[in-house]
């Protein structure tokens, strides 16, 4: 058990701010609590505070509050893309980031944070915050937060399917670029729904390429969607089209789609770049930013960057040592697999400019044999970053046009895709939700089901025992994104199931005769209003995802 | 460059390696030390602080170049190191690496001795400050970058 508790809120709302300390008060009254507001309304250097923070604080959560800002998508993306960039360092990477609204219209309103990776789990503010507490604090410790018990429709065997909200990261004239943490397989047929157009109605593609990393989200996977265009003799169906379709509606949108220019990697563990990234936010050139590299190397694959800054970790320490998962060390080695990586891109020469690195050009370029290497001693700055972007940026930028693969800027919902998956729910409350799959989600990931409305689900470590059914495992989520009129919903849905017994996951109010509506309207929500006697679980601790692929 | 002494250090077991560098380099230097293996050469740099610059060998006996070079770094012994490399010598380059090599030369053919050398004892002459240092990568980062857009 942690000995002190962080939590970040940026937002403006004074009185939920006092309301989740005195929940952190009273639930770790023998602890260290840390907990920090960073006010959003006329803060000029909101960014730049959120970044300091981030980095002095190391909270366990961020909580983000859009209820003031939901209108501002520049102010949003800012956020979104700041936080991204500080995800990607590994020491931030377990941060459970939370976002708060007061309606569901507002979050309606910016659904395009929901296709980001980023936000686990999403709240209407009302009369349910302590669920959102308990929720939120079992998600960043995997303690038990003590729930109360709820009316359980449970013994359930109902087939359906849920969608996981996904992002388009790319898109090129046959294939989609996607992230997302459901893992496709290679040449599935996999289904999923797309928000491009209205005549974009395919919804199976063909899986050519996955790799477990993720590039520009919060994702765990990025993958090549092939889009299975009708031949010219084809009839076209209403869930089919034709390449010329597809193509003109990008050649039509090409100005509002981002062509990728020239990229810079920076490559380091140094935090002092993550203070204040808007220096370079008005530079025309696409950096990206990773503490660690992948083990695959996908970002230089994906991006070939035209300038490669890398600063080396201590050189002296051994790389068998290293212990971030599935991530190389900034050593001597990973270089040489860079290195080894580029010379098998004809024509790509990207110049590699090394930090902390105590051997000259010359005795790097000798080794590596390869002469675009430069070597600085020094440790890396800000400062010098900022003058090679600004030179590179001057006098060195290129279109990169061969591929012509476009991107959507991140709050341009036509990015959103939602991969399908069938299942069979197994229990359902008001708060969570149990299902079997065939196949492994990773914990913390965000989930779509569509009844009895549009239901977000977070998958955790369950609460409660929940055994595997032979080959399929079996899942708990918890509900969220929920206003007080769907909570009411939920709750009809809850004891339709426990009454009725379907057959489907279906709930359709005229289904339900008169005589069961009374008895639905007479069930009690809560079994009791006591919390859960259950102590603390040893089992679910933080740990619990160190035994099972986890985001966080 | 200043007017200071130039003063260097050869290390290898083979004698007659020592006895040609030696004759290479006295046109252009001013004092020439020399050892056979690491440990010696070692001691040599601890008690003359005047060394300028170091060419070693990498496989020695008592104590190879390695050896030398991580002991001497332990030493706060910051000097330029130019090591020798032939056949098979790859792993020790890149280890070489992690303790600050110069550069390197190739045995026993010793092409661009003198341009190497000089650029080392240019280096070991010049006060290193980090504005230095930064100017010095911008510099050659620009000169990289305008050789490529050439190309």
């Amino acid at each position: 058990m942690t000995d002190n508790r962080k939590i970040l809120y940026i937002g403006d709302d004074d009185i939920f701010f006092r309301d989740l300390k005195s929940f952190y008060d009273r639930k770790c009254s023998r602890e260290t609590v840390l907990t920090k507001q960073i006010v959003i309304t006329d803060n000029p250097d909101l960014i730049v505070e959120l970044s300091k923070t981030f980095i002095k604080m190391m909270p366990h959560l961020c909580i983000l509050d859009f209820s003031k800002i939901y209108l501002d998508t520049k102010l949003i993306s800012d956020l979104l893309s700041h936080l991204l960039i500080l995800k990607r360092h590994h020491l931030f990477r377990p941060v459970p980031i939370f976002s708060l609204f007061t309606s569901l219209e507002e979050f309606n309103n910016i659904k395009f944070i929901a296709a980001s990776g980023i936000i686990v789990y999403s709240h209407i503010k009302g009369e349910n915050d302590d669920t959102f507490f308990n929720d939120s604090f079992y998600i960043a410790y995997e303690e038990n937060a003590k729930f109360p018990k709820y009316a359980i429709a449970d013994h359930l065997a109902l087939n359906h399917y849920f969608h996981a909200p996904s992002t388009i990261t790319g898109i090129s004239s046959d294939a989609l670029q996607i992230e997302s943490d459901i893992e496709p397989k290679i040449d599935e047929d996999i289904e999923a729904r797309t928000n491009l157009f209205p005549e974009f109605k395919i919804k199976k593609f063909d899986v050519s390429f996955k790799e477990e990393s993720s590039i520009y989200y919060d994702y765990l996977y990025n993958a090549e969607f092939r889009i299975p265009f009708a031949g010219p003799w084809d009839e076209i169906t209403e869930d089919s089209m034709q390449k010329d379709t597809f193509e003109t509606w990008i050649d039509f949108n090409r100005e509002q789609l981002k062509s990728i220019y020239s990229s810079v990697l920076i490559v380091s563990n140094s935090l002092e770049f993550l203070t204040d990234f808007s220096q370079y936010q008005n530079l025309k050139i696409n950096f990206y930013f990773i503490s660690h590299l992948h083990s695959g190397l996908e970002i230089i694959k994906i991006l070939k960057p035209n300038l490669i800054i890398f600063s080396f970790d201590n050189l002296h320490d051994e790389d068998e040592k290293f212990n971030i998962p599935h991530r190389l060390p900034n050593s001597l080695n990973t270089l040489t697999q860079i290195v080894t990586l580029i010379r098998t891109f004809p024509g790509y020469i990207p110049v590699i400019v090394t930090f902390n690195n105590p051997s000259s050009s010359e005795a790097s370029q000798k080794v590596y044999n390869y002469n675009a290497i430069i070597s600085s001693p020094a440790e890396i700055s800000m400062s010098l970053v900022k003058q090679l972007l600004e030179n590179f940026e001057k006098n060195y930028i290129e279109k990169v046009e061969p591929d012509q693969t476009f991107k959507f800027h991140l709050t341009d919902n036509r990015r959103i895709i939602e991969v399908k998956r069938n299942t069979t729910i197994t229990s359902l409350t008001e708060h969570e939700i149990t299902f079997l799959c065939e196949f492994e989600i990773p914990y913390y990931t965000t989930i779509k089901f569509d009844q009895p409305f549009d239901l977000y689900v977070t998958v955790v470590p369950s609460t409660r025992q929940i055994e595997n059914q032979g080959s399929r495992k079996h899942y708990m989520g918890f509900i969220h994104t929920v206003s007080e009129i769907q909570l009411q919903t939920m709750r009809q849905f809850v004891n339709y199931l426990l009454f009725k017994r379907p057959k489907e996951f279906l709930f359709d109010i005229k289904l339900i005769d008169e005589e069961l509506q009374k008895q639905i309207k007479a069930a009690p929500r809560v079994m009791t209003e006591e919390p859960q006697k259950i102590e603390k679980v040893p089992e679910i601790k933080r740990e619990a995802s160190a035994s099972h692929k986890s985001k966080l | 460059m200043t007017t200071e002494k130039k003063v260097i250090l050869i290390v290898d077991d083979e004698v007659h390696i020592v006895e040609i560098l030696k004759t290479m380099l006295t046109p252009f230097v001013d004092t020439i030390f020399t050892a056979h293996n690491g440990l010696d050469a070692l001691n040599l740099v601890k008690k003359h602080s005047e060394i300028d610059v170091i060419l070693s060998d990498i496989k020695m006996p008592i104590m190879d170049g390695m050896a030398f070079i991580k002991n001497a770094r332990e030493c706060k012994i910051d000097k330029p190191f130019i090591f020798f490399t032939g056949y098979g010598s790859e792993q020790y380059m890149m280890d070489a690496l992690k303790y600050g090599a110069f550069d390197f030369l190739n045995k026993p053919h010793f092409e661009s001795l003198e341009e190497i050398v000089l650029k080392a004892l240019n280096h070991a002459k010049k006060t290193n400050t980090s504005s230095k240092q930064d100017g010095e990568t911008i510099t050659a980062y620009q000169k990289l970058m305008k050789s490529k857009k050439t190309e």
